[in-house]
């Protein structure tokens, strides 16, 4: 066997090309495997321990008010493990120049374990000293250049209030720092956490000794629907606002959101390039047995075992698996880690306890073997048959055939002797054509894929605002404002229109099936915010009955006149029933629609609203009209669009540039694929092309003949591609699609042309490097010699 | 001599492969009249297919001139030589190597398309006496005619000289007879100058002129008076 394995490794090295290109794919699948993988399993283990360390919820309660005494009434529910209440508030607040949001939180005074308790960053948890010090999370921390010793001063009741920044800190709660879910992206300068002593939130907020918050951790294998209910029951009077378990919690959603995709993704992607290896290996070995027939034929003359020479030809494509899989699964290490961080880049998970994850290997190893040594045995099988005194003989001289596409005479005569030769072998070597395809049809199907994440982000923008939300400027007001009110607002200088909008949240259900959603109800035909379908075309509101977004329907299992029943979260209201009369579409966020009117009508407040949406004369105005805003004490928070979607494009760029990494990715993919099954067509063929140098062909004319039948063959593999692409985009979408966002995919023409050129340039690539392999070719040792 | 159309001058070839040097060729002269049929005579090993790789433009000398219609192309580019190849040689081969893909008509206007002054296709073929054949591929024909295919996509060219390289060595006895009456008469009937080289000494006697090559160096050249027919020879 030893000489054996001399041979393999010097054919190794007389293609060391194609042996390089088919080890990159797998080390690509592998890489991709196991850092996905690990980035995955490193993602879980820190936010478990950092969990469990702070003790994050299982279970959050937001109400108007209630006593302290509430809690001891929760803590005494038998699965209760730990609850603390506290007073949870959000507030305006003039920092930098800005106008921004604060979450403020109370603590206990003392340090204590709590329920969803904060990690220190730097400074020290709250002092004996002033009772008006503050703790900042980090982000916003760091967003604001704060130090320790900085005043803050939040907005109460129109009053700032003075508060001293003692240290920054991190919290479970807070892994994500999202406002709510209607937003999409944290804005860590326009929003921000801040933890105050219980004892002076008491007094600043007016609360005095009550609550409006409470979090609880429960003991395993409580059934957190029963447990919903019961606090549900406990705090009846104090007008609950949501209820939610730790999946609806919205910074744990995200975060679990994001693991889910990548688990998705790591499953899923590195088959692609397995699958292709295979087939090229599939390819490559079973012309390699081809070509080497004379040298089967001579092993199994000298008495060699039939299994020994087919583990001979198989050991070449465990070589690959091998190989591929030892470089992979170190550059998957590194490739780990680098994702985690650009991951927690995000979520801010502390960084210790990076793990690399050696037995992700095996898994890798043992599918991409199971590939290779398939395809390796699917294309060495034909050893076992060949016999050796029919090996030995030369083999029948390769046969040239009409092809279907002669009999179009009008069409073939036109064709130079180039286009027929290129034809000719396109349709001989079919099965060779049709396995470069598949390289190619991934090749562009994932450049489309990538493609079109910038189309549809980029159409979700164009809907939401430009479309749907085509104001700019949106306040919200801490009560209902009457239409005398209202109108002071619109009133305004550089303020043009105004629309109320009431917003609310609302238990919607059917049967057993709920959700908490938003409530909005707008004006009879809005022009600042619209509801819209699929297609983007304007929904008119009913005058009875609610919209829906699609997402919605499917949770609740409703159509188009069914019957839900509506609650306001509001304290003391009855569940009332109400039609849904359409389907609409939401890209972020979910709320049911319905005209003002009937908003009111079931919110049991009359004409008014609680917010609005204003339209300027001219954009440049936004900063004065939002001063003007801020003077008014109903306001309680103003939203520019300026800012949404300033925010929104700084967040693209991990997109954009996931973007390149998958470009590139493909580029390998469909170079590898060329380079390989081309080096195979042009050694096959050296004697034909040599044939042609001699006759005084130039070496652009017969690169010609290679590079164009690739050229074809990139082409159709790439139209094949498109459609393959759309399939695969739309199943991937259907399965990140959330309830807090859900994409639309959107494939532009634009991206449709690129896909294709982009899969012709990764071609002309692939070309560029066989030129060397023609220019090569040996007319005088190819052309004396006998086959 | 004044009208020569090759002139060979002290043509070395010196092959390097690692610390071997192996003189393939080793300062032969020579010269070949217009429309003369040469054959250049030798034992494998005596450069005689690196001096036709030579005047075919295939391959470059180390060392000499060779001078082709009034042209070094020892100097020539690769650019030139290709050109060179393109216009003025029709190459035959000992294994056709004709093109699998091909017809045997589209073989020869494989060649038609891209020289300057090329001959009818159709003509050439029925010169040959293949016009039936011209829609077969080459797997479809005999060794024979496969090797008349490859004259008739030589000869189609038009150029200003054939290099045969043992065009008979794959072919039996009688077809290879064919196969040198074709040569012959193309040689004869278009004033092609035609240089054959072979081991085969037997073929010498149809030729005009005969340079007998050994160990890369000029044995002898010996012109021939009465050239023998090839119908006559025999071996």
């Amino acid at each position: 066997m030893g000489i054996l394995l001399r041979k393999l490794i010097r054919d190794v090295n007389e293609a060391k090309g194609q042996f390089i290109s088919i080890v990159v794919i797998v080390l690509i699948g592998v890489m991709f495997y196991s850092g996905i993988n690990a980035t995955f399993m490193n993602l879980s283990l820190i936010s478990e321990k950092y969990y469990d360390e702070y003790r994050f919820g299982d279970i959050w309660a937001d109400f108007y008010k209630a006593p302290e005494g509430v809690v001891d009434r929760i803590k005494a529910l038998s699965y209760i493990k730990m609850v603390d209440g506290r007073i949870v508030q959000d507030l305006k607040m003039n920092i930098s120049d800005m106008n921004v949001t604060v979450r403020l939180i109370t603590l206990p005074d003392a340090k204590r374990d709590v329920v969803n308790d904060v990690a220190i960053k730097s400074g020290k948890y709250f002092s004996e000293n002033e009772s008006n010090q503050c703790l900042v999370e980090e982000e916003f921390y760091k967003a604001h250049n704060l130090d320790r010793g900085d005043y803050i001063y939040p907005i109460i009741n129109g009053n700032e209030v003075k508060l001293k920044v003692v240290g920054s800190v991190k919290s479970p709660e807070f892994v994500y720092v999202l406002k709510d879910g209607g937003e999409l992206m944290p804005d860590n300068t326009k929003f921000g956490i801040i933890y105050i002593k219980n004892s002076f939130g008491q007094a600043i907020l007016g609360f005095n000794g009550s609550i409006n918050s409470l979090s609880a951790i429960l003991s395993n294998g409580t059934n957190i629907e029963d447990a919903k209910d019961e606090f549900k029951k406990i705090l009846k009077n104090y007008g609950v606002t949501s209820i939610i378990g730790k999946e609806d919690q919205i910074s744990n959603r995200m975060l679990s959101e994001e693991m889910k995709g990548l688990k998705a993704t790591g499953g899923t992607f590195p088959i692609v390039f397995f699958l292709v290896a295979a087939v090229i290996i599939y390819i490559m070995m079973g012309r390699m047995v081809e070509n080497q027939r004379t040298q089967i034929g001579i092993l199994k003359a000298f008495g060699f075992s039939n299994l020994q020479v087919l583990f001979h030809y198989l050991s070449y494509s465990i070589f690959v698996a091998l190989i591929g899989c030892f470089l992979g699964a170190i550059c998957g290490m590194y490739l780990g880690i680098g994702f985690t961080n650009l991951e927690n880049a995000y979520f801010h998970l502390p960084p210790a306890d990076m793990k690399i994850y050696p037995e992700l290997v095996i898994p890798a190893s043992v599918i991409t073997l199971f590939f290779c040594i398939l395809a390796g045995f699917n294309a060495c099988k034909i050893v076992l048959k060949i016999t050796p005194s029919e090996a030995m003989r030369p083999k029948a001289p390769k046969s040239g055939k009409t092809i279907l596409l002669e009999r179009i005479k009008a069409f073939w005569g036109i064709l130079n002797y180039s286009w027929k030769i290129i034809l000719r072998n396109l349709f001989r070597y079919k099965k060779r054509a049709m396995m470069t395809s598949i390289g190619v049809i991934f090749s562009t199907a994932l450049v489309l894929i990538s493609l079109s994440m910038l189309d549809s982000i980029n159409y979700m923008v164009e809907q939401q605002y430009k479309n749907i939300q085509n104001y700019d400027i949106k306040v919200n007001f801490n009560r209902f404002l009457n239409m005398e009110e209202m109108s002071s607002i619109s009133n305004i200088a550089h303020v043009s229109k105004l629309e109320p909008v009431v917003e609310a949240g609302v238990e919607i259900s059917n049967g057993w099936r709920k959700k908490n959603v938003g409530f909005t109800g707008l004006i009879g035909e809005p022009e600042m915010y619209k509801v819209t379908d699929k297609k983007g075309e304007t929904v008119k509101l009913p005058k009875q009955g609610i919209l829906i977004p699609q997402k919605l329907a499917e949770t609740l299992d409703v159509k188009i006149n069914d019957m839900v029943y509506i609650k306001s979260l509001l304290p003391g209201k009855e569940k009332k029933e109400a039609y849904v009369k359409g389907i609409v579409a939401q890209y972020i966020g979910q709320s049911a629609y319905c005209s003002l009117d009937y908003a009111g009508m079931f919110l049991g407040e009359g004409v008014c609203a609680n917010s609005a949406v204003l339209k300027l004369n001219n954009v440049n105005d936004e900063k004065e009209v939002i001063d003007k805003l801020k003077d008014i004490p109903a306001v309680s928070s103003i939203q520019s669009k300026s800012d949404s979607l300033n925010n929104l494009t700084k967040n693209m760029a991990a997109s954009t540039s996931s973007m390149g990494v998958m470009i590139i990715l493909a580029a390998v993919l469909a170079i590898a694929v060329m380079y390989n099954i081309a080096s195979i067509n042009i050694f096959e063929r050296q004697r034909e092309l040599a044939t042609l140098k001699v006759l005084g062909f130039k070496n652009k004319e017969v690169k010609k003949l290679v590079f164009n039948e690739n050229y074809i063959i990139a082409f159709l593999g790439g139209l094949i591609g498109l459609p393959t692409g759309l399939w695969m985009g739309y199943s991937m979408m259907s399965v990140s699609n959330t309830d807090s966002y859900s994409f639309p995919f959107i494939v532009t023409v634009k991206t449709y042309l690129l896909s294709l050129v982009l899969t012709m340039i990764f071609t002309a690539m692939a070309n560029m490097v066989l030129s060397k392999k023609i220019r090569m070719i040996d007319m005088i040792a190819v052309l004396k010699s006998n086959e | 001599m004044g009208d020569n159309i090759i002139e060979v001058k002290n043509l070395t070839k010196e092959y390097i492969t690692g610390d071997i040097s192996v003189k393939a060729c080793d300062g032969i002269n020579f010269e070949i009249s217009r429309g003369e049929f040469v054959v250049v005579l030798g034992p494998s090993g005596s450069g005689k297919s690196t001096v036709l790789n030579i005047i075919g433009g295939m391959d470059r000398p180390t060392l000499g001139e060779v001078w082709v219609d009034g042209k070094n192309i020892a100097k020539f580019s690769e650019k030139e030589l290709t050109l060179y190849r393109r216009n003025n040689i029709g190459f035959i081969f000992q294994f056709y190597n004709l093109i699998p893909n091909l017809t045997a008509i589209e073989n020869v206007e494989l060649v038609t398309q891209v020289t300057n002054n090329p001959l009818s296709a159709k003509q050439v073929m029925k010169d040959i006496g293949l016009s039936e054949r011209e829609g077969n591929f080459p797997a479809q024909l005999s060794g024979g005619e496969q090797q008349r295919v490859a004259i008739a996509r030589a000869i189609a060219k038009n150029p200003l000289m054939l290099l045969c390289d043992e065009p008979t060595g794959a072919l039996d006895y009688k077809t290879g007879k064919i196969v040198l009456k074709l040569l012959h008469d193309m040689n004869k009937n278009m004033k092609k100058t035609t240089i054959l080289i072979t081991h085969n000494s037997a073929i010498a006697g149809m030729a005009d002129r005969v340079i007998r090559l050994r160990s890369g160096a000029v044995e002898e050249i010996v012109v021939n008076e009465n050239p023998v027919p090839p119908e006559r020879i025999e071996w």
